[in-house]
């Protein structure tokens, strides 16, 4: 019974559990425990949105930062970063999954054409938007067969990252 | 120190290279002027130059881009030299000529030799005629796309459709067939419109995964020409580079090849009368065969890769170049010493390689013998989104080409930027790549290995990685223990608005 689900980009769902001596258990959901892990973070902020982790556990000593923004948590450290929605890390222990993700931007951006309409069916593969976002115009490729419920959008719009481009539901 | 004509460089750039140049004149005894955008106030060339003229909004063809703000600019602080830097105005011919005529000394090649090379299609005739070798592809502009269509149907596809004027990745499509050559003429045509104001475009074939490798060119006004050997940037994704090594491990081995290159390269700058610091660029392909791509007369973003291996300080020549110097050594007394990369640090999705600009809340930059680093940025600035989203250039030498990967890829681990998404973890995966390390790797290395380097649903079900995990107990951690924080609103949006 997890306390705490977290889903990667990678798609992997860690189950956490506190313990009662405050350690954390960890595993890969429906694997044996990866580990049981006593952390002791030292957090420290930076700013109202940037707090630096000191984390402790076994013989390391590593260094992090979690950046808020919304509801989007950029984890660094030295050699990399994440990025995860804070709708990722989830109470309990149920994930939804299959459900059709809705087409978002990652950027902020602005659309130069929309290649189809409502009712559509999309196959994998197929151009959905063209977007310009840093000078270079980027068509955003469908990735599941789907139907096109809603287009949110219409040629000429200003968008900020994160907005929702179009919505998709299943292709009968 | 050497008696110069000019005294003051006004530097017509911003971020890494802006502050290149402002080195390079420091250490000649020249005072320095940066000039900036609303963006750039808090950015380091801003706060290193002597004199920082501010020149007007973020967006750069209301700032960098504007001719008579930098004129203005150099009137105002008396500038009597100006560096372009790379990008905006530095491959500007009228610009160039405008300098001359105001009696400032452009730090480049003439305006001539600017016009020439920034026309593609012109380039190419001028490398013909010198001898060097070119890709088959249109002899002028497109008229039609049935043009381009019988065009590319008689060279064979894939073909690349690209603008005249374009540069820098930009403006430019592959096609693999008729449909794909149809679809993508009138969004190449309307880029090419949009960033250079020429609509004519060109087709040449289009060597499917070539390895791109070119040669830095120094010329001074006396007639001497040398090259400073190759630099191999075939990491690369969207057609923009992002790791590059010299000398080119492609060519290991093949010394006959190298010379070819280098003299095919120096008989195309003499021809054209070039002076300055330029690149020859060519694409080659698997039997090592080389044709001309096109020359950038300007400063190249990988050139530090090129001064690790032969210690000579390129920017530095440059200004001494305009200052009527001869250059400072001969052919003979270059030599290729060790091995020398420079990775591109990006504010990017590691798995998308979409831009992800955003705040450097903290900067930590490697150190240790033999790395270079060259920011743009310092901690608590937000990258501008108007700009490229790169945050340094991190280089490392090594007396081979595994002692600077290995230094390299210590130097990456010790990096980190708390705010927005990097390209580091890419860039530690392709330093450990096979394919990379055994130095055989095409324009093609990214999407080929993709698998590999980028895509996080290829990654191995559990934990992927040891430090990966420790991130997400700190995540953990630090949720747990949200209540004693300080509020977490989202008080933050680019350039304030």
């Amino acid at each position: 019974m997890a306390d705490r689900n977290l889903v990667l980009p990678s798609g992997v769902t860690y189950e956490v559990r506190k313990c009662g001596d405050g350690s954390l258990e960890v595993r890969v959901q429906g694997k044996k425990p990866a580990g049981s892990v006593a952390v002791k973070p030292e957090i420290s902020a930076i700013d109202s949105t940037t707090k630096r982790i000191h984390l402790s556990h076994g013989n390391t000593r590593k260094l992090f930062w979690v950046y808020t923004r919304g509801s989007k948590r950029v984890l660094s450290w030295p050699g990399g970063s994440l990025e995860l929605e804070a709708s990722d890390l989830t109470e309990g222990s149920a994930v939804a999954s299959g459900a059709l993700k809705p087409l978002k931007l990652t950027m902020p951006g602005k659309v130069l054409s929309v290649k189809v309409k409502e009712g559509d069916i999309v196959e994998p593969g197929q151009g959905l938007v063209i977007v310009e976002a840093m000078k270079m115009e980027n068509l955003l490729l469908n990735e599941r067969k789907a139907k096109v419920v809603k287009v949110h959008v219409k040629e000429g719009d200003r968008l900020e990252s994160g907005s929702v481009l179009i919505t998709f539901g299943a292709a009968e | 120190m050497k008696k110069l004509p000019f005294k003051k460089v006004l530097i017509a750039n911003r971020g890494e290279i802006a502050l290149r140049v402002i080195r390079a004149a420091k250490e000649l005894g020249l005072a320095t002027v940066a000039v900036y955008s609303d963006a750039d106030r808090d950015s380091p060339h801003v706060l290193l130059a002597d004199e920082a003229v501010h020149i007007g909004p973020a967006e750069a063809r209301l700032s960098y881009l504007v001719p008579e703000k930098i004129f203005a600019a150099c009137a105002a602080t008396g500038a009597d030299a100006l560096h372009p830097g790379f990008g905006f105005l530095s491959e500007n011919a009228e610009f160039a000529r405008a300098c001359a005529k105001a009696k400032i000394t452009f730090i480049g090649p003439t305006p001539d030799a600017i016009d020439l090379m920034g026309d593609k299609l012109r380039a190419r005739s001028a490398m013909k005629a010198a001898g060097v070798p070119t890709v088959p592809g249109s002899e002028g502009a497109l008229k039609s796309l049935a043009e381009a269509k019988q065009l590319a149907a008689e060279i064979g596809f894939p073909v690349i459709l690209k603008a005249a004027a374009g540069g820098g990745g930009k403006g430019m499509r592959v096609a693999n067939s008729a449909a794909e050559l149809e679809s993508f003429y009138e969004s190449v045509k309307r880029e090419a419109q949009n960033y250079f104001n020429d609509d004519a475009v060109f087709l040449e074939r289009y060597a499917k995964n070539p390895h791109h490798i070119e040669v830095q060119i120094l010329a001074d006004s006396h007639g001497n020409v040398c090259h400073l050997f190759e630099r191999e940037c075939s990491v690369q994704r969207r057609h923009q580079k992002v790791v590059e090594e010299a000398p080119a491990p492609f060519l290991h081995g093949h010394d006959e090849v190298r010379e070819a290159l280098f003299q095919v390269a120096v008989q195309g700058a003499k021809r054209i009368g070039y002076v300055n610091a330029g690149t020859m660029e060519f694409v080659m392909d698997g039997d090592r065969n080389f044709y001309f791509l096109e020359m950038n007369t300007r400063i190249q973003v990988e050139h530090p890769v090129t001064e690790m291996i032969t210690g000579i300080d390129i920017v530095k020549e440059q200004i001494l170049i305009a200052a009527g110097e001869k250059l400072s050594f001969t052919q003979a007394d270059l030599r290729v010493n060790g091995s020398a990369i420079e990775c591109r640090l990006y504010a990017e999705n590691p798995h998308t390689f979409l831009p992800s600009p955003g705040p450097v809340k903290e900067l930590v930059f490697p150190g240790g013998p033999f790395v270079r680093v060259d920011a743009a940025m310092h901690s608590g600035q937000v990258i501008p989104l108007e700009y490229d989203p790169m945050i340094a250039k991190l280089c490392a030498w090594g007396r081979n080409r595994e002692e600077s990967l290995n230094r390299m890829a210590r130097a990456l681990a010790e990096t980190g930027v708390a705010g927005c998404l990097t390209n580091l973890a890419f860039l530690r995966r392709c330093l450990s790549n096979e394919i990379f390390r055994r130095g055989d790797y095409t324009t093609g290395f990214i999407k080929e290995n993709e698998a590999n380097l980028a895509d996080p649903k290829s990654l191995p079900p559990g934990i992927t990685s040891e430090q990966e995990f420790q991130a997400l107990l700190a995540l953990l951690a630090s949720a747990e223990s949200r209540t004693t924080l300080p509020s977490q609103s989202a008080n933050w949006s680019p350039n304030g608005r």
